[in-house]
């Protein structure tokens, strides 16, 4: 059952890096699983911890971050904001006993569309073996 | 409907007097803003009120603490709010962080970790029957890390209090939100989910007294679990009422500080909505020297947010105007007994330090403040007690 078992995992992906790197994994026809919806996002720096609690609040398996590499962000130092927030996001999910690796931050660049869909896959498996949010006991939980 | 209420609050007793849009601190900086005349309004024409009005309030209740005609207004506030739920949804600050921390915390599935701020040298004990209720603080302490204020000191000092007192409480390891927020949004779905996994947690602990430093979580607990669930298995109990009464009582010696001055913000839970006001005096008086703002007691003054509603220009000048009231008094520090309160005022304070050095002050959590003067007797002997057991191990 668990192999057939789709997670849903939403990705916010930052408009000029990742985004792209998801534009470049499609153009070069690199596989990764449906599980991901991609919401674009201008940058990574908008994203507030409460919207991440909120896809998890709605039912979502596993969320991502993705945007530009340290230095290369559009907006300067977005990047650098986010990886902060992220950071009492999983705090936050500490308290609540939400399992951290259900969230994940990553930079990718718009001409890594093989690392797009290798995060994409690996994430999948990830959650996957984590199982489905809603059934998660206290035992599962680091 | 909310005419069926108006008996039920009072609303018909109303005298036209005034006195509730006199304290009203809405009222003080938004001319459009007047219990007396909304409820004039509930009387004589319909029920709907814009959504200024109905989320302008602070639901702090000096209204109906001073109404001479026992007009519920808070209450009824609360009322239109539920019943308007659909119609119009308040302006959460923190995107709200608050309210999403709530709704996952009424998840059943989940086990929030709210003990985790335990250190070792805290008496906890898992068969008390004194049960300490944490609620929200832990959180604050992550989303507020950028005010450097360590919120986890106030559980602590609780139980350190609580210990010098002979008192070694139980601690939940799963506590949800105490559904206070809830509430007073008028959300009675949601905290009814809350109440009710709390209860069953309370109740499995076997504990026949909670205790609550926080006067949400109290005034909560206190008097609105009941109003839905009937009267409860065990008592609820306020931390600061009770520290009061134990330094009255010689239960518990706090040394006093001579060159400590302090003024006492009254929370809005604990002063009008638990009628809690001479005990935070007793502990100050007793560790200080204190001195009392013009605006105290009943007739003190919101700390300018509730349930993480309307946090805007308005609020941020009153919470200023609160700590140039504080400062006024000549005292050195600002004593509250509420972590929200805390944030709040802090928050104000955090911003316009920015920008203005004379906003600089000190900010206490009375508990905090309390357990630092603890006598070096009750500390003596908790560390007498430390050592036996390290003896014992
Ligand atoms: S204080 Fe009471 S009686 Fe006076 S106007 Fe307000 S509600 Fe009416
Ligand atoms: S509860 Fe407080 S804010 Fe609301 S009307 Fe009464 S005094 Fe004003
Ligand atoms: S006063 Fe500060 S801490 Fe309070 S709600 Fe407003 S922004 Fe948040």
């Amino acid at each position: 059952m668990r192999m057939t078992w789709l997670p849903k995992i939403i990705a916010f992906c930052c408009n000029w890096c990742a985004y792209a790197g998801a534009d470049t994994a499609g153009l070069s026809r690199f596989q990764y699983p449906p599980s991901i919806s991609i919401l674009r996002v201008m940058c990574t720096g908008r994203i507030e911890p409460s919207m991440i609690l909120k896809c998890f609040e709605q039912g979502a398996d596993g969320v991502m971050v993705l945007g530009c590499h340290p230095g290369d962000c559009h907006y300067i130092s977005g990047n650098e904001c986010a990886r902060s927030r992220i950071e009492t996001t999983l705090e936050i999910m500490e308290i609540l006993g939400i399992d951290k690796r259900r969230l994940l931050l990553k930079w990718i660049s718009a001409s890594e569309g093989a690392l797009f869909a290798e995060t994409a896959k690996d994430f999948t498996e990830t959650i996957r073996s984590l199982g489905p949010f809603r059934g998660e006991s206290q035992d599962d939980q680091r | 409907m909310i005419r069926d209420k108006i008996e039920e609050y009072g609303i018909r007793q109303c005298i036209d007097c005034g006195k509730c849009s006199w304290a009203c601190p809405v009222s003080h900086r938004q001319n459009d803003f007047s219990p007396r005349t909304v409820v004039e309004h509930l009387l004589l024409y319909d029920e709907h009120l814009s959504s200024r009005e109905m989320w302008d309030c602070v639901t702090c209740g000096t209204c109906s603490a001073l109404c001479n005609s026992r007009v519920k207004f808070h209450e009824i506030m609360r009322t239109i709010r539920k019943l308007s739920v659909e119609r119009a949804s308040p302006m959460m600050t923190h995107g709200d962080t608050f309210d999403l921390i709530a709704r996952l915390s009424s998840k059943p599935y989940l086990h929030p970790k709210t003990s985790s701020w335990l250190t070792s040298d805290l008496r906890i004990s898992k068969n008390s029957k004194v049960l300490l209720f944490v609620g929200c603080t832990p959180y604050l302490n992550i989303i507020f890390k950028h005010l450097n204020i360590d919120f986890l000191q106030i559980p602590r000092a609780a139980v350190k209090l609580l210990n010098a007192m002979g008192i070694e409480p139980n601690v939940l390891e799963s506590e949800r939100c105490c559904g206070h927020d809830q509430y007073w949004l008028g959300d009675d779905e949601l905290f009814l989910q809350l109440a009710e996994l709390n209860l069953k947690a309370i109740g499995s602990s076997g504990a026949e007294e909670v205790i609550a430093f926080c006067p949400e979580c109290y005034s909560t607990l206190k008097f609105v679990y009941p109003q839905f669930f009937g009267p409860l298995d065990f008592e609820v109990k306020n931390l600061t009422a009770m520290m009061g009464d134990a330094v009255a009582g010689g239960i518990l010696t706090l040394k006093k500080d001579n060159t400590l001055s302090t003024t006492f913000h009254d929370p809005c839970r604990l002063a009008k909505h638990s009628n809690i006001i001479d005990e935070p005096r007793k502990i100050l008086h007793s560790i200080s020297n204190f001195f009392e703002m013009p605006r105290s007691g009943h007739t003190s003054v919101c700390c300018g947010v509730a349930s993480w509603v309307n946090c805007d220009s308005w609020t941020k000048y009153w919470q200023l105007e609160r700590i140039e009231e504080a400062r006024a008094t000549g005292a050195g520090t600002l004593v509250t007994a509420c972590p929200k309160c805390l944030a709040h005022l802090s928050c104000a304070q955090y911003e316009k330090n920015n920008y203005d050095e004379s906003y600089r002050f000190d900010i206490v959590d009375i508990h905090v403040l309390a357990a630092s003067r603890m006598s070096s007797n009750e500390r003596g002997k908790a560390e007498l007690q430390d050592s036996k057991r390290e003896k014992l191990n």
